[in-house]
């Protein structure tokens, strides 16, 4: 173990091409369970740039939560990580509390699944905005509450100063969710993560506010960290996307590429089973098989009891990640060999 | 808000009638019959009948209760079978005692249990958590009198301090010595509601820290005092008030003993000494005024929920 | 309060009675309690001294050879005494528990039974029996019928019904719902029957967390009554009247006092202890 694996700088930069925001490198999450020590996440490696979308995709138990919650560096105390998360070249990782508590919210923000449950039940929506940029900014009360009421108008809710003064259990589901997004812009961050943030709503709200967060990284310039598994989503609102399998990268390409030539048969699985009428029509499967829980994580090929074409040699040995086309990433010995094009399981 | 206040009171009434009901019905169950009581041994029949007619014994229950109640409430509860005074002058005399006292107590219950409470939700599982969690059950199981015994041998008789160990003295004479007289008691009366409410503060912390806005304070950047002393705190402060209420019905309790323990001459010793004298309407009167406070005090309970919880303002 | 689960009737060891005869703790409670009873137990039948033998020559004196714990304030052996009181704290307690035990899961079998406005008057009573202070009420109780231990028993008793009735009541309706008492009822089984054979087997396991602090609830009470004076009557030993005892000892004697209570506090803890053991047995 201890395979660390740096994923290479995207290649062929020409001189527009934006900062990297957000570079990840190496990250390992591990957590003890029954004496032992088992990694729920390891050798991820990725980059976010300024007005880039980058999607992070899988099932659950994929590790792409831990993920998230690791760059935010909000793991539990038991949790041991190990790695790289540079924000602006800037090392996260190891970084005392007090520094950590200065970038959070004001360089680096976050928004949860469960907007409601993310809001605290006792204090008025507006407070809790305020709060943040009381705490950023150092503004007045008045200030910060008046700027807090352009926010809301911002994400579109209306009567945004009436509603500010109300709590989330007198908000729907959706406008919770523009609450907390509201409470993640409020400072002005350069990087936004977006943990699964529509799976929750209706489907006539998803549309909303996830037209609201892109709206939002324009007009902020910021880059944005989608967590979610529904590849519908990631074809929509991502420039880039990075599939995770049990607890590993799999593959990381620009969205038309991953939708047009996956190399991961995993992948391909998942492309399979969307249900897309344009993309495939006749075919909706599912893959055979559960994820792998932590404990029982390999070496190798996690995905490899699933995996049609399965070789000897894929659970022999670490699987490195490749480098197959340009900006392209993938784990799997048999990239680029394997025609992927139409589904296996259905 | 005003709405919901005003629903609180009306649910009390059928309460309140009911407690009514108990206390006066008191005096039936009492075997015996006062007017002989009153008279003496040796009356004659005709003595008895005469004091009965005078108490209005003779006349049927339902008009009994309700003349009970109509003179409850314009003050007066009748008068005591032992010393004669209106029974509702003892009662004023020697509440504010029992008030002070339990005032006392809570306040250092409260002052005592809420730091505790918060230092063993953020050390879980450490040594100190461990050991305020061990003494709380402890003193959960020591009776008050027992704490008292303690409290006594150690602080009043030599050992560490040498406090009264009877007796009162009113605050007219001054906070100080009013405090002297006082704090043995109050500890006292304190210990047995502080384990109960260290327990839930860290409970309730403990359940609120594991919330997802909790994560989401974090996630803004807020320091850990800010998100333990009021993210936390404020979530936590429902169910502590909760229990807070449940013990004041404890306290009241409790307050009766510990008073005829340390002679404070207060409002729970009134009830014990009129059990010992089988003075009825001495009885009587402080059932339904601890009753009254009783309620008073849940009621006031109820309502700081709404300003707690905003959840429940619209129920 | 947890809401058990209702199922059918169990054969043999259930699961929870394992589960409790693994927790040593819960164990070692359950036999120190034994211990404690068969102390109070042979009371009945020696005592190194007669408990209400006094000699004033002998007063107040810590434990010697002659009197292994010592003498009370008129000279009588404070180990006799002991035991005497012990029993007492057993007699009283096994009243109370009774009285509870009747009238809180009867009533509850007739709430839970009947529902409708029965069971509505009778939750609401109970209602107000769990609001009222729970001290005051037995003094109360005790005031209008003279200060005895039965009476203080008959209080006790009665405040411990509401926990009682509603275990009872809840398992009551949950057994009720249940198809197969439909199917059983519909088959013309009998109120008897279905109370008999399938609430009751529910409720045996909660019970015993209910009854076990329900003891330490009844021992603290007759206790607190009997230190006032308006529980067990002198001459009787009780603990709470011995401590009460020591406690007017304090300046001369601090001896006295330490036998009753500790023997309180160390009964007190251990029915605590049986109580977290059971609850954590029944799966909460």
């Amino acid at each position: 173990m201890g395979h660390i694996t740096r994923a290479p700088e995207p290649a062929a930069h020409d001189d527009v091409t934006p900062p990297v925001l957000l570079d990840v490198r190496g990250l390992r999450v591990e957590v003890t369970q029954a004496e032992s020590l088992i990694s729920l996440v390891d050798d991820v490696s990725f980059t976010v740039a300024a007005g880039e979308t980058v999607g992070l995709v899988g099932e659950s138990g994929s590790g792409k939560t831990v993920t998230s919650l690791a760059v935010m560096q909000l793991l539990p105390r038991a949790a041991v990580l190990s790695g790289s998360v540079r924000l602006h070249g800037q090392e996260l990782v190891g970084r005392p509390r007090r520094e950590l508590d200065r970038l959070r919210g004001s360089q680096l923000s976050m928004i949860f699944q469960e907007a409601r449950r993310s809001l605290n039940p006792v204090f008025t929506v507006g407070s809790q905005i305020s709060e943040s940029i009381r705490r950023h900014k150092g503004v007045s009360r008045t200030d910060a509450w008046a700027r807090t009421v352009e926010l809301l108008d911002l994400v579109r809710i209306p009567d945004a100063g009436r509603r500010a003064q109300q709590y989330p259990h007198e908000l729907s589901g959706g406008m919770c969710q523009r609450v907390m997004l509201a409470m993640a812009l409020a400072c002005e961050p350069d990087l936004l993560i977006a943990d699964e943030p529509t799976t929750a709503l209706d489907v006539t709200v998803q549309r909303e506010v996830l037209s609201l967060i892109k709206e939002a990284q324009l007009e902020f310039g910021l880059g944005l960290l989608l967590i979610t598994h529904d590849l519908g989503v990631v074809a929509e609102v991502c420039d880039r996307a990075i599939v995770m399998y049990a607890g590993r990268v799999v593959e990381s390409a620009p969205v038309m590429d991953l939708f047009d030539r996956p190399q991961h048969p995993y992948t391909a699985g998942l492309e399979h089973s969307m249900p897309d009428p344009v993309r495939h029509a006749s075919k909706l499967g599912t893959i055979p098989g559960t994820v792998p829980p932590a404990p029982d994580f390999t070496d190798s090929c996690r995905f490899a009891p699933r995996c049609p074409y399965e070789l000897p040699e894929c659970t022999m040995g670490p699987i490195p990640i490749e480098t197959t086309a340009p900006l392209h990433d993938v784990r799997c010995i048999r990239a680029g060999t394997l025609d992927l094009s139409e589904a296996f399981y259905a | 808000m005003l709405g919901f206040i005003l629903r609180r009171v009306l649910n009390l009434v059928p309460l309140l009638l009911i407690l009514t009901v108990i206390v006066f019905l008191l005096v039936e169950i009492a075997p015996g019959d006062p007017a002989a009581i009153i008279a003496g041994p040796d009356a004659s029949p005709d003595a008895i009948a005469a004091i009965r007619g005078e108490l209005g014994l003779d006349r049927p229950l339902h008009e009994r209760y309700l003349a009970y109640v109509g003179n409850a409430i314009q003050g007066d509860l009748g008068t005591s079978f032992v010393t004669s005074e209106p029974v509702t002058d003892v009662i004023v005399r020697r509440l504010p005692r029992t008030v002070g006292l339990v005032a006392l107590a809570l306040l250092i219950s409260v002052i005592v249990s809420i730091p505790l409470g918060l230092i063993s939700a953020l050390r879980a599982s450490s040594i100190a958590d461990r050991t305020i969690t061990v003494v709380s059950s402890v003193l959960i199981a020591v009776p008050p009198f027992v704490i008292a015994a303690v409290l006594v041998r150690y602080f009043a008789l030599g050992g560490f301090a040498s406090l009264p160990a009877v007796g009162y003295r009113p605050m007219s004479d001054g906070v100080g010595t009013w405090l002297t007289f006082a704090i043995l008691p109050a500890v006292t009366i304190a210990t047995i509601s502080l384990a109960e409410l260290t327990r839930t503060m860290r409970g309730s912390v403990i359940d609120a820290m594991e919330e997802d806005y909790i994560r989401t304070a974090r996630a803004k950047g807020l320091g850990h005092v800010s998100i333990v002393g009021k993210h936390a705190f404020k979530n936590a402060a429902v169910p502590y008030v909760t229990i807070l209420g449940l013990q004041v019905g404890r306290i009241v309790g409790a307050a009766v003993i510990v008073e005829s323990i340390f002679n404070v001459t207060g409002f729970g010793q009134l009830g014990v000494e009129a059990v010992l004298e089988r003075d009825l309407p001495t009885l009587q009167g402080v059932v339904l005024v601890s009753g009254l406070i009783v309620l008073a005090v849940n009621l006031l309970v109820d309502l700081s929920y709404g300003y707690l919880n905003p959840r429940t303002r619209t129920r | 309060m947890t809401i058990p689960h209702a199922s059918r009737p169990r054969r043999g060891r259930s699961r929870a009675m394992n589960r409790f005869w693994a927790d040593r703790a819960g164990v070692a409670a359950l036999v120190l309690l034994g211990v404690v009873l068969l102390f109070g137990a042979l009371s009945l039948v020696w005592t190194p001294y007669d408990p209400t033998a006094q000699s004033l020559a002998d007063r107040v004196s810590s434990p010697s050879s002659a009197h292994w714990l010592g003498t009370d304030n008129t000279g009588r052996d404070i180990l006799s005494r002991l035991m005497q009181a012990t029993w007492t704290a057993t007699y009283a307690s096994l009243l109370a528990l009774v009285i509870a035990l009747v009238g809180g899961v009867g009533v509850g079998l007739l709430a839970g039974y009947f529902r409708g406005p029965v069971d509505r008057l009778l939750s609401q009573l109970n209602d107000v029996l769990m609001s009222l202070p729970p001290l005051l009420f037995a003094v109360g109780i005790i005031g209008a019928l003279g200060p005895s231990l039965r009476n203080a028993m008959i209080a006790i008793g009665v405040l411990l019904i509401p926990r009682f009735f509603r275990l009872t009541r809840i398992t009551t309706i949950e057994v009720m719902n249940e198809d197969f008492v439909e199917a059983a009822r519909s088959a013309g089984a009998g109120a008897g029957r279905i109370v008999g054979r399938h609430v009751v087997p529910n409720i045996l396991a909660p019970l015993t967390t209910q009854v076990s602090f329900a003891a330490s609830v009844a021992i603290v009470g007759e206790a607190s009554l009997s230190f006032l004076g308006l529980g067990v009557q002198p001459p009787t030993a009780s603990w709470g009247g011995m401590t009460k005892d020591g406690f007017e000892l304090l300046s001369e004697n601090g001896w006295v006092i330490i036998p009753p209570s500790v023997i309180l506090v160390v009964t007190i803890l251990t029915l605590s202890l049986l109580s977290d053991s059971l609850r954590d047995a029944n799966g909460r």
